[in-house]
């Protein structure tokens, strides 16, 4: 496999969502993208992030439009449900696309 | 981003990979709904054998209200799990819902053809049976014992014995009890 170009790797670079560069937000996203919704502590749970990191992240995403929040009340607890929108449906495409391009290129 | 390395963006892969594996492993394991079938397929094969005016009635009722509780059952379980999935919900609704479809057809047909006693019950069995093994290869593994059994079953009803419904829905209601106890529902690596 041929390494790219400076300009390429530059190009792919620009490519990538900076919101979906941490780990976590990464990984919110794609689990959402394989479910209809997720609740807070379960993808808290499966991104091993605590409750303050969680909430912070989920905000970014939800404030970029890339998830929306559902929150119901469950056995007389408030439970929050996570989906992801279209557009984060779209920026999470977008983001995966180009690290696969930079994976490729880097001879990776 | 600049400085970001091959080594960083594997790890965040592997972080990312992990955690999807980790929900595909948290599926739904209770044993509820096997109990629920087991019952309902142990209590209607044992009438058969004993009082089959009952039966009838019984496998008339017994199979929607078991449908309605299995759908309630299999929705809570994934509100509790904290992962919601309409898409697998509405798969498994309607293949099992098929099933009703099944049987107007099968009584029907025997009904036209002046099909009668334990033919009717073999020809049931044996759809269900191929259904619920279908089952177990495209949704959940753990039906496919209990399809074999029903498929097997209906054809050896000749042999089973003086209570033939009795043992066959007994050796059906064990082998759903066995695969939802010792069975995942599905083998992660063969989905991935």
């Amino acid at each position: 496999m041929s390494k790219q170009t400076p300009e390429s790797r530059s190009n792919n670079l620009a490519q990538l969502d900076k919101l979906l560069e941490h780990r976590s937000r990464l990984g919110v996203c794609v689990l959402l993208a394989d479910s209809e919704r997720i609740a807070f502590s379960s993808l808290k749970n499966l991104v091993k992030e605590t409750d303050g990191n969680m909430g912070a992240h989920l905000r970014k995403l939800e404030d970029a439009g890339y998830v929306n929040v559902d929150k119901r009340f469950e056995k007389r607890k408030p439970v929050s449900w996570y989906q992801l929108t279209g557009k984060g449906r779209t920026a999470l495409k977008a983001h995966l696309d180009a690290l696969q391009a930079l994976i490729e290129g880097l001879g990776g | 981003m600049d400085t970001m390395s091959v080594q960083q963006l594997k790890e965040d892969i592997t972080f990312v990979r992990q955690a999807v594996d980790q929900k595909d492993k948290q599926q739904y394991t209770s044993v509820a709904l096997a109990v629920l079938w087991a019952a309902i397929v142990g209590t209607g094969y044992t009438l058969l054998d004993f009082n089959l005016p009952a039966a009838m009635w019984f496998w008339g009722i017994a199979p929607v209200l078991g449908f309605l509780v299995s759908f309630r059952i299999g929705w809570k379980a994934e509100l509790e799990a904290g992962v919601e999935n309409s898409c697998p919900g509405w798969v498994h609704a309607t293949h099992w819902g098929s099933m009703f479809v099944i049987a107007v057809a099968i009584m029907s047909i025997a009904y036209t053809s002046g099909l009668q006693g334990p033919v009717i019950g073999q020809l049931m069995s044996l759809v269900s049976g191929i259904v619920c093994f279908l089952a177990g290869l495209h949704l959940d593994r753990r039906f496919r014992l209990p399809g074999i059994a029903l498929v097997l079953g209906s054809a050896a009803v000749g042999f089973l014995g003086a209570f033939p419904w009795t043992t066959l829905g007994v050796i059906t209601a064990v082998s759903l009890i066995i695969s939802a106890i010792w069975m995942r529902p599905r083998d992660v690596e063969a989905n991935s």
